[in-house]
């Protein structure tokens, strides 16, 4: 749920979103990873379940896969499984941390990304602080002239801090510069290796105000050359649009398409399937991958999860309701996470 | 830990460059006579109005040299002396007075 759904429409149309996240294998170890990805991981989730799982969601409504990880380019079926997203007329996204955008590896993905989204963290110092790697900046910068090469559409993903909003213009500059189509404001989730090394530098209302407010005259000055999202959502909407936020869709049967009950749908890397965000409640997970197909959990949510789930959606909506009066943008997500909790 | 994002984003958007306002205070000292000279902003300084009474053949050295500094200025230029000029008022306007 973002602020400028209506500008998103422009890459992604409307989108019923499933994340999956098929490795936590990293080259790096950011220090805001929401799931302490690093190289010593290796989980991954085998391609067979992942097909049966694509085949499923179509089933089911959704119509976009987008592959986060861990990073995604180290997941060695990448490409076997784009192509299967695509063949079930699926639209396809990955985000990566722009360190492994060599030719070779750009190469394999022409034809099988309609978007790739690419962190970029603030000026080079802070962005190589954020990912704890002397030398990502300059990674990611030649990265980038491979992509812009590629003819792959690519964003920027900036996450927001608490100490960071005064970067954004020139990331913003740098976006348009590189030949960027996005850029998206994520707030910091401080979950993960973030709750450990990051503990409060998740951006309050004030920063999530002002962000929201320089997205509107990074917007003005660039126009069209750049989509900018913010995935706040503001406090005027939350009261005006409660529908939008707490529709408990019960004008929908039990065999309505899950998608138009619940989006996004994220697989984490050890095969739970969990609504909305990674590393939502397990309480709220819908199932693992390797105990039952999607179709099978579908089922069961539909007839099970689905008030528990609606609420949470309302709890979520009062307490963000509640604090409007003192920020004027909320983090949705955030607070369904809160509210699950 | 340290100033917030916006904070910093703030004091880049409106502080005032202090060399250049040295470099505004020696000009209007050097061409003419400063009646008034009122900064604005704390902690730092983010606007100024003065008021500079610059000997009539010098207004236009001097506005040249304005134009040099990389602030965002507003001036009124006001004739002084009857029948004869001998003066001219530079009413001028930095950073957050700057309307």
């Amino acid at each position: 749920m973002t602020t400028n759904d209506e500008q998103c429409v422009t890459l992604t149309g409307h989108s019923r979103i499933v994340q999956v996240h098929p490795t936590r294998r990293c080259n790096l170890m950011c220090r805001h990873c929401y799931s302490k990805s690093g190289p010593k991981e290796r989980d991954v989730l085998e391609l067979p379940l992942l097909r049966t799982f694509l085949r499923d969601a179509r089933a089911e409504g959704y119509d976009v896969m987008g592959l986060s990880g861990g990073e995604p380019l180290l997941y060695p079926h990448i490409g076997e499984l784009l192509d299967d997203a695509r063949a079930r007329g699926m639209r396809t996204t990955a985000t990566t941390n722009g360190t492994l955008l060599t030719e070779e590896r750009v190469a394999e993905l022409v034809g099988r990304l309609d978007l790739l989204a690419v962190s970029c963290d603030g000026v080079p110092d802070s962005h190589d602080r954020m990912r704890a790697s002397p030398g990502a900046f300059a990674k990611l910068d030649t990265g980038l002239e491979v992509l812009r090469d590629s003819g792959i559409p690519y964003g920027l993903i900036f996450t927001l801090t608490q100490h960071n909003l005064d970067e954004l213009p020139w990331v913003a500059e740098f976006a348009v510069r590189k030949g960027a189509r996005l850029l998206q404001i994520h707030p910091l989730e401080e979950t993960g290796r973030a709750e450990e090394v990051l503990e409060g530098q998740r951006p309050d209302g004030t920063e999530g105000g002002y962000a929201f407010l320089l997205a509107h005259e990074i917007r003005k000055r660039f126009g069209s050359d750049l989509v900018v999202q913010v995935d706040l959502v503001a406090s005027r909407h939350l009261r005006e649009q409660s529908e939008r936020f707490v529709g408990s869709h019960a004008e929908l049967h039990d065999d309505a398409p899950l998608a138009e009950l619940l989006e996004p749908l994220i697989v984490e890397p050890d095969g739970a399937v969990v609504p909305f965000q990674y590393g939502f409640p397990r309480a709220h997970a819908l199932g693992n991958l390797r105990r039952a197909p999607l179709a099978q959990m579908a089922v069961h949510w539909k007839l099970k999860g689905r008030d528990a789930l609606a609420a949470v959606r309302r709890r979520a909506h009062r307490g963000a309701l509640a604090s409007s009066d003192e920020t004027p943008v909320s983090n949705w997500y955030e607070a369904m996470r809160r509210a699950a909790s | 830990m340290g100033k917030s994002g916006s904070e910093k984003l703030f004091t880049k958007a409106f502080t005032l460059d202090n060399a250049q306002l040295e470099k505004v205070a020696h000009m209007s000292a050097e061409y003419g006579e400063i009646k008034r000279w009122c900064p604005y902003g704390q902690p730092s300084i983010d606007g100024l109005c003065a008021k500079v009474i610059v000997n009539p053949k010098a207004v236009g050295r001097f506005i040249d040299d304005l134009l040099l500094t990389e602030l965002e200025w507003d001036i009124g230029v006001f004739p002084l002396g009857k029948p004869g000029l001998d003066g001219v008022l530079v009413d001028m306007q930095f950073g957050a007075t700057h309307h």
